[in-house]
């Protein structure tokens, strides 16, 4: 605390000897004066037991020493007092007076006069917190703030606030907080809030007196902390790479690159492929924080291309994306003879082989299967397409699926038109438009490939996109709609 | 409450600044409450009336702290509190235990108060000592939060004091720059002094290097009544009823208080001769009933060759150093600041 030495030694005479090796210091003034004015803020209370819990006025200590004594003299005479524990409902114990006053009621048997609504806002640690608007009070001008909590009763302590900062307390979403204002004139009315996300704000009551509880002195929000202390490394390092990717995700990027730094000191105490993979996992951070992204077509492109064999396989992300969209397209399919699916990004192709076996196994046979597949060029010229084409079709082939294979190479998509495509009737063919993760692009490109969907007047367009930058978790869509025949 | 009587309570209102005295009444109060004569204990309503405050990484008057789980079999948590450096506005989780950077960094583990059955480290009154113990020592300190009686009885603190030492000692980022050790204090108040000496006298064959004890008021009793005890009963905040009744919550059942961690030096106890035991620093209040108690202590250290000073504060009651608004407070500041200096 920074408060010198004071000579706050209250009481009468001298006798308070003082045998201790401090350095001479005046004694108590005179008789009478039984506490000091210092230890007061600006709303009275006594800031050293404010500190510690309670909040009472310095002018009501004497008050509140002569209910204890009046407590303690009616419950002397009993042995135990324990049995009023459960008897008596507890309200506030910050607000000593209030409490006291109430076990002394209790004990009379008599309604407490001093008992107003505002105490009797529960306290209980289990309750839901009570979310009363407005209370009306009798007119007497005591103006109560307190704070209402059940496991915690201060947001930041020692110093000079009393009272809770609670503008915006990120950390807690552990603790209710009921904090209500009281104008100090007629007809106040209250707000009171129920902090019981860690997001929710403070708004203020429209009395003009109400802000007297907030001292405004700190703001800052508490952040209670607990460590899981782990011998492990390895618990550590995992605890580390999480951290690490939550603060990126926050844009904490100071704090994520603190971090960051220390994975790679606990990744090098550990062996093996723990080691390897967390490095890797730093690294990809590391890029992330530092915003060094690869450059487009860096990559071979047969190494590309194991890559993101390797990246479906493992990776479910994009195997569910296709899952939904096939789902979607088998079941547009159901009466159709022969189907054609227009693929906006073929790549590998990946998604179809699935398709195709269900086709097989459709009751009645497999429908006739033509598949568009557009692609962009490749950098070393390879026909990428076709190859695609070529290991779809054997695969048909030992499924026994009619399979016919196209291939455009387009570097944008508004290259392409409808007219390119070889469409045939409806009436002969049912048409799917097929855009897994390529959404982005398309409307990037502007590319009038929506409407080259629409032209081509498919019974279904299946889309699969990835939400925008700042939420890196995927969504999938089938976006099923039915385009008027013409 | 035996012998206790008007006049009485108008004298300890005599000592003590008001505020004080509205303190430690409410928690008499509030303490006589909860203690149930069949020995049992209302957990349930302390822990509602406790006042406790959260750990805050945020620092505040330059001190910041956070809650560490030591031992997840007993749920062992222990609240660790730091000096924030200049420049930090908030320490981030990487800072938390960032490695001490001074020459000498005295740690300090402190075992709080509340008779073995009332209290957590995250009461307010003890958050705020322990806060205050960082800035007056320059001292990192670790507040265990030890299991409580009845429900746990011995001996369950010592077991949890000693599981923190351990951890305490381990950590690196704990030593001192000086000579890569932890440089440990153990300190605590009524219950948790008694805590200290237990919790040293197991460290001493261990290898562990305990630099000082400082116990403030520490707990300690014995079968028969002292002279203080008698004279003293019920007149300052405390009975010997209550202190009978926190021993039997804590002791061993069928056991009396001359039981060697209720009396150490008792006719159940054994001498320190020859043992390197800590220095002490036993700060006794002459106002709390079981100050003979205490003397005998510091007594008995000495008999057995061991370095302990005793500080007598005489017109202190218990609970003088929860509130900076009288002398004793200061001077006791001002000693243990001293004791755990590295110059001592």
């Amino acid at each position: 605390m920074k408060r010198d030495h004071q000579e706050t030694i209250g009481g009468a005479g001298n006798s308070i000897g003082n045998k201790a090796e401090s350095s001479s210091s005046s004694m108590a003034t005179g008789k009478g004066k039984l506490w000091v004015e210092d230890d007061q803020d600006a709303g009275g209370m006594d800031e050293l037991l404010a500190v510690l819990g309670y909040k009472i006025k310095s002018s009501e200590m004497a008050d509140v020493a002569q209910k204890l004594e009046q407590l303690e003299m009616v419950l002397g005479s009993e042995d135990g007092i324990s049995h009023l524990a459960s008897d008596t409902v507890h309200y506030n114990p910050s607000d000593l007076s209030g409490w006291v006053q109430s076990m002394l009621s209790e004990l009379n048997n008599l309604p407490s006069p001093d008992l107003d609504s505002s105490t009797l806002l529960s306290n209980n640690q289990d309750s839901n917190p009570s979310t009363m608007t407005s209370l009306d009070f009798p007119n007497n001008s005591q103006s109560k703030a307190f704070v209402d909590d059940s496991e915690y009763d201060l947001r930041a302590i020692p110093g000079v606030a009393a009272y809770p900062q609670q503008e915006f307390d990120k950390s807690n979403d552990r603790k209710r907080m009921k904090l209500t204002l009281v104008g100090s004139n007629t007809a106040p009315t209250l707000a009171v809030n129920s902090l019981q996300s860690s997001n929710s704000s403070c708004t203020p009551s429209s009395s003009p007196q109400a802000i007297m509880a907030v001292s405004g002195t700190l703001s800052e929000p508490t952040r209670p902390v607990v460590l899981i202390d782990s011998q492990e490394t390895g618990v550590r390092l995992v605890h580390t790479l999480l951290a690490c990717a939550e603060a990126i995700q926050q844009e904490n990027l100071k704090l994520a690159d603190a971090l960051v730094k220390h994975i790679g000191v606990l990744a090098a105490s550990q062996a093996g492929a723990m080691r390897k993979v967390a490095t890797y996992f730093a690294e990809a951070l590391a890029r992330r924080i530092y915003k060094i992204f690869p450059q487009d077509h860096c990559l071979d492109s047969s190494y590309s291309d194991t890559l993101e064999m390797h990246f479906y396989e493992t990776c479910p992300y994009l195997k569910f994306a296709h899952f939904t969209a096939n789902q979607a397209i088998l079941e547009a399919f159901a009466n159709a003879s022969r189907v054609h699916v227009i693929d906006f990004g073929l790549k590998q192709g990946m998604q179809w082989p699935a398709l195709m076996q269900a086709l097989a196994l459709r009751p009645g046979g497999p429908p006739a299967f033509r598949l568009t597949g557009i692609g962009p060029p490749q950098p070393d010229n390879t026909d990428a397409l076709q190859q695609v084409g070529w290991k779809l079709a054997q695969l048909a082939q030992t499924i026994g699926v009619e399979f016919e294979f196209r291939g455009f190479v387009a570097s944008s998509l508004a290259d392409l038109e409808a007219e390119m495509l070889d469409l045939r009737p409806p009436e002969v063919e049912a048409v799917a438009v097929n855009s897994v993760f390529e959404l982005h692009r398309l409307v990037e490109e502007n590319s009038g490939c929506l409407m080259l969907g629409w032209h081509t007047r498919p019974l279904i367009a299946t889309s699969a996109w990835q939400l925008a930058a700042g939420d890196s978790r995927l969504r999938v869509n089938s976006a099923e709609f039915e385009l008027p025949s013409q | 409450m035996a012998g206790s009587n008007g006049v009485n309570l108008n004298e300890s209102k005599r000592v003590v600044p008001l505020n004080t005295w509205v303190l430690i009444s409410n928690f008499k109060l509030a303490y006589n409450l909860l203690r149930r004569p069949d020995g049992t204990f209302n957990r349930h309503l302390a822990e509602f009336l406790d006042r406790k405050v959260p750990a805050n990484a945020n620092p505040v008057d330059g001190v910041f702290s956070f809650d560490v789980i030591i031992d997840r079999g007993t749920s062992l948590l222990s609240r660790i509190y730091r000096r924030a450096d200049a420049q930090e506005s908030q320490p981030n989780i990487v800072d938390l235990e960032k490695p001490v950077n001074s020459e000498v960094v005295p740690v300090i583990i402190f075992f709080h108060g509340g008779s073995f059955a009332h209290s957590s480290s995250n009461s307010a009154i003890y958050d705020t000592l322990c806060r205050r113990l960082v800035g007056l020592c320059k001292a990192v300190v670790v507040s265990v939060n030890y299991r409580r009686a009845p429900e746990n009885r011995y001996p369950c603190p010592y077991d949890d004091g000693w599981t923190a030492l351990k951890w305490v000692n381990s950590r690196t980022w704990l030593q001192s720059k000086k000579d890569s050790k932890v440089h440990i204090y153990l300190a605590g108040d009524s219950s948790g002094g008694n805590i200290v000496h237990h919790v040293a006298l197991r460290a001493v064959e261990s290898g562990i290097d305990v630099l000082g004890n400082i116990l403030l008021n520490p707990m300690f009793g014995g079968q028969e009544r002292t002279e203080s005890e008698k004279r003293l009963d019920g007149k300052y905040f405390v009975t010997l009823q209550d202190r009978d009744w926190y021993w039997r919550a804590f002791l061993p059942e069928r056991e009396d208080r001359d039981h060697p961690a209720c009396n150490p030096f008792g006719p159940k106890g054994k001498s320190l001769e020859g043992i390197k035991f800590p220095k002490s620093l036993v700060v006794v209040a002459g106002l709390d009933l079981v100050h003979d108690r205490q003397i005998t202590y510091a007594e008995g250290l000495k008999k057995a060759g061991q370095d302990v000073k005793l500080l007598y504060l005489e017109q202190a009651t218990i609970g003088f150093y929860l509130l900076p608004n009288n002398n004793y407070f200061h001077t006791v500041m001002d000693e243990i600041s001293e004791f755990v200096s590295p110059n001592c």
